[in-house]
């Protein structure tokens, strides 16, 4: 007889709290995903395409349908990292197939050569190209992400890549984890041969 | 690479601190192996070396140099302190599980040294005392006190087959003079309290008074080695001072309000594992605070905990239940006692 | 000479310190290799190295060519007054043997950019006005602060306690903002007794150039803070500011000028350390010591402002400590920046087949080098060579941290190190934060203490630059999205004026054809306007 009672409370118990979370998911219902904007803060903008979706929200929101983190060159290892700890998932390497992480660069145009047909203007996700039809173009350094998508449409193939940062400036200091042991040695240091005159 | 950042380092090694530990062992070891029997010695064997058999196992199944981390001694610190904690006669293949769970579970598993929440001595401890409470509360009396106790060869044979050649077992070398057997004197009095005595009955009773006594000589011992760690700065006063003057002083609260249930500070602080806890085991850095006004608040609550758990708990000592309490709670601990950095106002956010 | 004022004053001068700091080291302090010996110089190098990697700074060459002669004292590199780097001179009479780039001792092992001086002495009568000092003195009361500071930029001073730190910027705070002077003289690090000799030898000079700078900031009070293993130096400077004060006239004011003497701990000399210790203030977090009215120079730097306003001598050298078991002639020596260490190996007899590596500055906060060829910079107050110091980087194995707390015991700004390296190690950026990893001011205090000889300082170093990058990173990612947001905005606009405009025709064009409907051939709508034309006529008409 108790047995009756004690399923009898506990199911009661179950439906009053499966009632109070229904009423709750409709009427604290949140617009949109927030998880996509949350996403999207991990991506790094650069709005390349390169994860093969037209540009970061869109690659946010197929995450957060269930589309693999790694997929994202400019975003990197860090970038993985971050989303696997956002949404809980395992950290994986980088897809080899969208690209590899490569120190940042910048667009530069040869003003010489530009013909000012505003194709690049169009073309760049930042607007960080300045420029009028018949007009010089030029890209404003600091805004440029890196993402290439001005370098195709270009009619005279005027538009370089260099890299953004000389590998000193780029320099972090490595962590002491991984640091390889150095076996110095109590040899010493070569000896130097003093220079001449010039 | 040609070029590093320049260090610097002249501090007394790990393993060199771990043994002078070990080392700061022998007053109290000495007095307990006096009053309680060879059994305390052989224990101690075994259990240092099951412990750093286990390690080596453990570090070999992890892919580790076997014998790197065991030199660092802390294995077999903790074996030492199980050793200690156990009664003497302790069948030997329970002090092995205890120590192999205490180094494989409660250390190895969280990844070693550093990496564990609680005490692993005291997990194995507690494991055995939970799994085999009657082997794990029959203590020996004394030679002054008992009929028989049983001289070293008698105690391996106990020890490794359960009686000896002469088919005594241990029951027999737990009777005193009038036939009764002995208990610890926290074991007698928390019995009598339960049947109704008073504590200056308690205090009349001759046995308990000279196992009081006994166990006074045992806790000296430790307090003179924790004197020892204190004076070369091994350990830091914060845990020992704090846990011994909590101890005192809620129990002497205790006492105050009610002389004839409860028992004084001087007994409490010289009975059971209270010197062997305070230096020693609630010591451990590993798993005590890591801010010292953090282990202030540790050692205090240690010191509340084992007070109430020996006077209205279920077990007669209490230093391995509160001090693995206390391990839970470290972290909170931390986060609410960070000191005031420099160039600082004080901003705790709360703990989410 | 007998005022009764002055004796009051000079039996104060000297006191003891009042505060403390927290935390620190006693190491072994080694300075008895270098303090028996006078100052000296050694011949100068055949060649120098200076850097111009202050360039993304905001220095500039000075149209530099290989093989252009260059004077002592010429200037090579400029800077603005308002820009982080200083101006470098030549240290010698030479020609420009090359300008790319050179082993300069970074971190990362890469090469930085720099200019070799080949140096080939010149004749006295070639010898022109860039050179070094005249020898009329000038009354730096009579300068005004303007002036003051353009001639302390000028001769390229910059902070000579390790960090380099333009030093007419700090001169320029706003007026009345500084109202104490502490000159450090606390030299806290092993090895190192630069400052100490300096004070043994020319206290004059730096309690000349104290007063300079006082009468820049317009500070009413001079500290001297020095620690209690300098005998010598306490005495001759104390020496020198009764000197001082007996000078004076009756009309001339006085500052307050005292010696603070501390008990010899590491860090000590470290500027947040020696405000806590004579001031007993804490300079509040985020900002700097100006924020509490205090200006803070190493005696070095006086020294060399004093020479550059009172003899017009541009710095080019500076006080270096060779010291170590491994040096035949250990001392304090001047030395001209961008000497090669190899030289200075081997004009002071250093036994080379002994070392593994040397160092530049001191054992906890310097850096390890093993090619001699690097040469010295304006920062290098310490080379040592000593048989001690076998490895070039610490043992990539270390055991591991047991949480003993010692770390935490000997850091001077009260942090948590040990949570800082639990942190480093997992890589969690903010709780690094909140542990406040960006107070840690690299003394290494902590892992001279650490039982499990863990390179506490290596993982904080490794986490300040990450979190630095990632914080970089953030910036740069959140203007692209602004950015792109924008441009989406902006695109979306102009298709939705475009959608107008068509609607906007399209509706016309239906209005137009409805109105045909009722007037097929338009006769109607030709009627009616002619009708309108016709009434305006006659309301336009008088």
């Amino acid at each position: 007889m108790e047995i009756l009672y004690a399923t009898a409370i506990i199911t009661l118990f179950a439906v009053v709290c499966g009632g109070l979370l229904g009423f709750a998911s409709v009427k604290f219902k949140v617009e949109g995903n927030p998880i996509v904007e949350q996403i999207n803060e991990i991506l790094p903008q650069t709005q390349c395409g390169q994860c093969g979706h037209p540009g970061c929200k869109p690659y946010a929101e197929a995450i957060a349908n269930g589309e693999a983190i790694n997929r994202c060159p400019p975003g990197g290892e860090a970038g993985i990292k971050a989303l696997a700890e956002l949404l809980d998932l395992e950290i994986i390497e980088l897809d080899d197939s969208c690209g590899e992480e490569a120190p940042a660069r910048v667009a530069v145009i040869r003003e010489a050569e530009c013909i000012g047909c505003t194709k690049c203007i169009q073309a760049c996700p930042v607007d960080a190209i300045v420029g009028a039809p018949k007009l010089m173009h030029t890209v404003i350094t600091d805004e440029c992400t890196g993402c290439d998508l001005c370098v195709p449409p270009c009619p005279v193939d005027c538009i370089d890549m260099p890299i953004l940062q000389s590998a000193l400036d780029s320099w972090k200091v490595p962590s002491p984890q991984v640091i390889n042991i150095n076996e110095v040695t109590s040899e010493p240091p070569s000896k130097i041969k003093l220079e001449g005159a010039v | 690479m040609s070029n590093s950042h320049a260090f610097l380092n002249d501090a007394r090694p790990t393993h060199q601190l771990m043994m002078l530990v070990c080392l700061a062992l022998i007053p109290g070891a000495a007095a307990q192996i006096h009053f309680l029997g060879w059994g305390i010695l052989i224990n101690l064997f075994i259990c240092a070396g099951t412990a750093i058999l286990a390690e080596m196992l453990i570090l070999k199944l992890r892919n580790k140099p076997p014998l790197e981390t065991v030199k660092d001694n802390s294995a077999l610190l903790t074996g030492l302190l199980i050793g200690l904690a156990i009664p003497p006669l302790l069948p030997w293949w329970m002090s092995m599980v205890g120590v192999g769970f205490a180094i494989i579970i409660a250390k190895q598993i969280y990844g070693g040294l550093g990496f564990n929440p609680f005490n692993p001595a005291m997990v194995g401890y507690v494991l055995l005392l939970i799994s085999f409470p009657v082997e794990m509360t029959a203590w020996l009396p004394s030679p002054d006190l008992a009929t028989a106790t049983p001289n070293i060869i008698e105690s391996i044979q106990i020890i490794f087959f359960g009686q000896t050649s002469s088919g005594a077992n241990i029951i027999d070398y737990q009777k005193l003079a009038d036939g009764f057997t002995m208990a610890t004197p926290l074991d007698h009095s928390k019995t009598a309290f339960s049947l109704g005595n008073m504590t200056s009955e308690i205090f009349q009773n001759s046995q308990f008074l000279k196992g009081t006594d006994h166990w006074f000589w045992i806790n000296l011992g430790y307090l003179v080695g924790g004197i020892y760690l204190l004076i070369s700065r091994i350990i830091h006063w914060h845990i020992p001072v704090s846990f011994l003057l909590s101890i005192a002083t809620c129990s002497t609260l205790l006492f105050l309000i009610d002389d004839q249930n409860y028992l004084p500070a001087s007994f409490h602080l010289f009975a059971g594992a209270t010197m062997l806890g305070a230096f020693f085991i609630a010591t451990d850095p590993v798993t005590a605070s890591t801010t010292f006004k953090g282990r202030i608040i540790y050692a205090v609550l240690i010191g509340v905990f084992v007070v109430v758990i020996r006077t209205f708990g279920g077990y007669p000592d209490a230093i391995a239940f509160a001090v693995l309490l206390l391990n839970i709670a470290t972290p909170t601990i931390d986060h609410y006692t960070k000191p005031k950095v420099y160039g600082e106002k004080i901003e705790v956010k709360v703990y989410d | 000479m007998n005022n009764p004022m002055n004796q009051l004053v000079s039996k104060s001068i000297a006191t003891d310190a009042q505060y403390r700091i927290k935390g620190g080291i006693h190491p072994q302090e080694y300075k008895s290799l270098s303090n028996q010996q006078p100052i000296a110089s050694i011949q100068e190098p055949p060649f120098y190295i200076l850097p111009y990697s202050d360039l993304n700074k905001g220095s500039t060459t000075t149209n530099l060519e290989i093989a252009q002669p260059v004077e002592q004292g010429q200037i090579l590199i400029n800077s603005e007054l308002a820009n982080l780097s200083s101006v470098v001179h030549s240290p010698c009479d030479g020609v420009i043997a090359d300008i790319s780039e050179f082993d300069l001792g970074h971190p990362s092992g890469l090469e930085q950019p720099a200019i070799k001086i080949q140096a080939m002495p010149k004749s006295e009568l070639e010898r022109s006005a860039h050179a070094d000092s005249l020898t009329d003195q000038i009354d730096y009361q009579s300068l005004t602060n303007e002036q003051l500071i353009k001639s302390v930029h000028q001769a390229g001073i910059v902070g000579l306690g390790g960090a380099g730190f333009p030093t007419h910027i700090k001169l320029s705070a706003p007026k009345d903002s500084i109202h104490t002077l502490i000159v450090n003289a606390m030299e806290c690090e092993p090895y190192i007794t630069c400052d100490d000799l300096l004070l043994r030898e020319h206290p004059q000079s730096v309690l000349k150039g104290a007063l300079i700078a006082a009468k820049t900031v317009s500070a009413n009070r001079i500290l001297f803070g020095i620690e209690d293993n300098k005998p010598e130096a306490i005495a001759a400077l104390k020496t020198a500011i009764e000197n001082y004060f007996d000078e004076l006239t009756s009309t001339q004011e006085s500052l307050e000028i005292k010696i603070i003497v501390a008990k010899t701990k590491y860090p000590s000399g470290g500027e947040k350390q020696i405000i806590e210790l004579l001031t007993g203030q804490q300079v509040p977090k985020g900002q700097l010591p100006s924020s509490l009215g205090i200006l803070v120079q190493n005696v070095a730097t006086l020294e060399a402002l004093n020479k550059a306003i009172n003899q017009r001598q541009v710095m080019t050298k500076r006080l270096v400590t060779i010291t170590g078991n491994l040096v035949g002639k250990p001392g304090n020596y001047w030395i001209p920046f961008g000497t090669p260490v190899s030289h200075i190996a081997e004009q002071l007899e250093v036994n080379l087949e002994q070392l593994a590596c040397f160092i530049f500055g001191g054992p906890l906060m310097g850096t390890r080098h093993s090619n001699l060829e690097i040469p010295t910079k304006k920062s290098t107050n310490c080379i040592i060579f000593d048989s001690a110091y076998k490895t070039l980087e610490y043992p990539a194995k270390h055991q591991e941290c047991i949480r003993c707390g010692e770390c935490e015991l000997a850091c001077p700004m009260n942090l948590v190190p040990q949570q800082l390296y639990w942190f480093a190690k997992s890589q969690q950026w903010e709780a690094l934060e909140e542990q406040q990893l960006f107070s840690c001011i690299d003394c290494a205090a902590c892992s001279y203490v650490c039982p499990s000889e863990i390179p506490l300082g290596s993982y904080y170093q490794f986490a300040k630059s990450e979190i630095k990058d990632i914080k970089n990173k953030q910036i740069k990612s959140d203007l692209a999205k602004a950015r792109f947001d924008n441009r989406e905005k902006r695109l979306a606009r102009i298709k939705a004026e475009r959608e107008e405009k068509r609607r906007k025709a399209a509706e016309a064009r239906q209005l137009a054809a409805a109105n045909k409907t009722n007037d097929p051939d338009g006769k109607k709508s030709a009627i009616e306007a002619a009708l309108q034309r016709v009434k305006a006529k006659k309301e336009n008409k008088p």
